[in-house]
C-alpha cells in the first residue's frame, strides 16, 4: 500500500477500529516508512492533546443547580398546562351533559319544573304589586311562622318518649 | 454501566423525579464537555447543557433499551448544540469565548499547548469538532459515533481522518508561526 493510502488508515488505526488485515498493513508499511511512523506519532499526539484540553475546562460550579432549577419550572408549567386542559374538558363535558339533559325526555320535566317556577315567581311579583308591601310581609311572616311551628311539632313527634315508672 | 446505573434510569424512565436529578448529577459533566467542544463558550455551552437535560426529561420515557442512554443523550446534546451553533452564525454573535482566552492568558492557568489546541479547534467546522469531542473525551466507538450523528460508518471513518489531519496541520502552523 502507499503512503496516501495508509495515511487514511492511521486514524482508525489508533482508535483499533482496523481488520486484522488493514491493521497488519498498517504495522508493515509503518515499520519501514519514516514519514508514517512521524505522520501517525503526530496523530496519536494531537489526539492526546485535544482530550487532555478539552477535560481540562472549568466546569462551572452552580450548573446542576441551575439544570434542576429549570427542569422544576418546565415540570410546573407542564402540570399547569395538564390542570388547564382538565378544567375544560370538564367545563365542556357538564355543558354536554347538561345540553343532552335538557334536549333529552328527562329534559321535558325539567324544563316545566323550571317554567313552574318562572310562573311561582311571577305570581308572586303580581301579588306583591296587587296587595302592597304590608300585606306582602305579614304574608311571609305568617309563613316562616307556620314552618316553624311545624318543624317543633315534628320534632317533637319524633322524640324518643320516655317513660318512668317510679315504684 | 453497572447495575446501579441501570435502575436508576429505569427509575427516572417510569417519571421518579429524584432518580432524574440522579442522572443530571452523573451526567452532567459529559454533557457540558461535550456541548462545550461544539459551541466553544461557557456561556452558550449552558445554555445547551440546560436544554438538553429538559430535552432528555420530556423524551425519556420513549427510550427503548437504558443501555444506549449515554448515546442517546449524547445525540439530544450534539443536536442542540449543532443548533445553537447554525443560530449563532445567523446572528453573527461572538463565536468564542472572550473571556475564556483573557483567562488564559493573564493567569497562564492553562498551558501555552493547550491554548494552541483551543485556538486550532476553533478554526475547525462544527462537523468535525463535534466528532473529535465525542471521539476523544466521550471515547464513543464509531458504530456509536454513526449512530449519534446519523452518518454511515465511512463518513465516521473519514471525518475523524480529515478532523485529526486538519487539527494537526493548524497546531504544527500555529507553532512555526510562534
Amino acid at each position: 500500500m502507499d503512503c496516501p493510502s495508509i495515511k487514511e488508515l492511521l486514524s482508525p488505526y489508533l482508535d483499533g477500529e482496523l481488520s486484522s488485515l488493514e491493521r497488519a498493513a498498517v504495522d508493515d508499511h509503518v515499520r519501514t516508512c519514516k514519514e508514517c511512523r512521524m505522520f501517525l506519532v503526530d496523530m496519536q499526539d494531537t489526539s492526546r492533546a485535544v482530550g487532555q484540553t478539552l477535560q481540562a475546562i472549568p466546569f462551572p460550579v452552580d450548573l446542576e443547580e441551575r439544570i434542576l432549577v429549570r427542569l422544576a419550572s418546565v415540570r410546573e408549567g407542564t402540570h399547569m398546562l395538564r390542570l388547564s386542559f382538565v378544567f375544560i374538558m370538564s367545563v365542556a363535558l357538564s355543558a354536554s351533559l347538561s345540553a343532552l339533559l335538557i334536549l333529552s325526555p328527562v329534559g321535558l320535566f325539567v324544563r316545566a319544573l323550571f317554567r313552574l317556577g318562572v310562573g311561582v315567581l311571577r305570581g308572586l311579583v303580581f301579588f306583591s304589586h296587587a296587595a302592597g308591601w304590608l300585606w306582602m310581609s305579614l304574608l311571609v311572616i305568617f309563613c316562616v311562622l307556620l314552618a316553624g311551628s311545624s318543624l317543633v311539632g315534628l320534632s317533637r313527634m319524633l322524640r324518643p318518649s320516655k317513660s318512668e315508672v317510679l315504684l | 454501566m453497572n447495575d446501579d446505573d441501570l435502575k436508576i434510569i429505569r427509575s427516572a424512565r417510569r417519571g421518579n423525579e429524584e432518580a432524574f436529578s440522579m442522572l443530571v448529577k452523573n451526567y452532567m459533566n459529559f454533557v457540558y464537555r461535550t456541548a462545550y467542544g461544539v459551541v466553544r463558550n461557557q456561556p452558550d455551552a449552558e445554555d445547551v447543557a440546560q436544554d438538553s437535560f429538559v430535552k432528555a426529561h420530556q423524551a425519556l420515557r420513549r427510550l427503548r433499551d437504558e443501555r444506549t442512554f449515554p448515546s442517546w443523550l449524547a445525540t439530544i446534546t450534539v443536536r442542540t448544540a449543532i443548533d445553537y451553533v447554525s443560530r449563532r452564525e445567523r446572528n453573527q454573535t461572538i463565536a468564542l469565548d472572550p473571556d475564556r482566552h483573557a483567562t488564559e492568558q493573564d493567569v497562564h492557568s492553562v498551558s501555552d499547548a493547550r491554548l494552541d489546541v483551543h485556538q486550532a479547534l476553533d478554526k475547525l467546522n462544527p462537523e468535525q469538532r463535534t466528532i473529535l469531542v465525542l471521539r476523544e473525551i466521550q471515547g464513543f466507538d464509531y458504530e456509536e459515533l454513526a449512530q449519534i450523528l446519523d452518518i454511515p460508518l465511512g463518513t465516521v471513518r473519514s471525518r475523524l481522518h480529515h478532523a485529526r489531519a486538519q487539527l494537526r496541520l493548524l497546531l504544527t502552523n500555529q507553532r512555526r508561526g510562534n
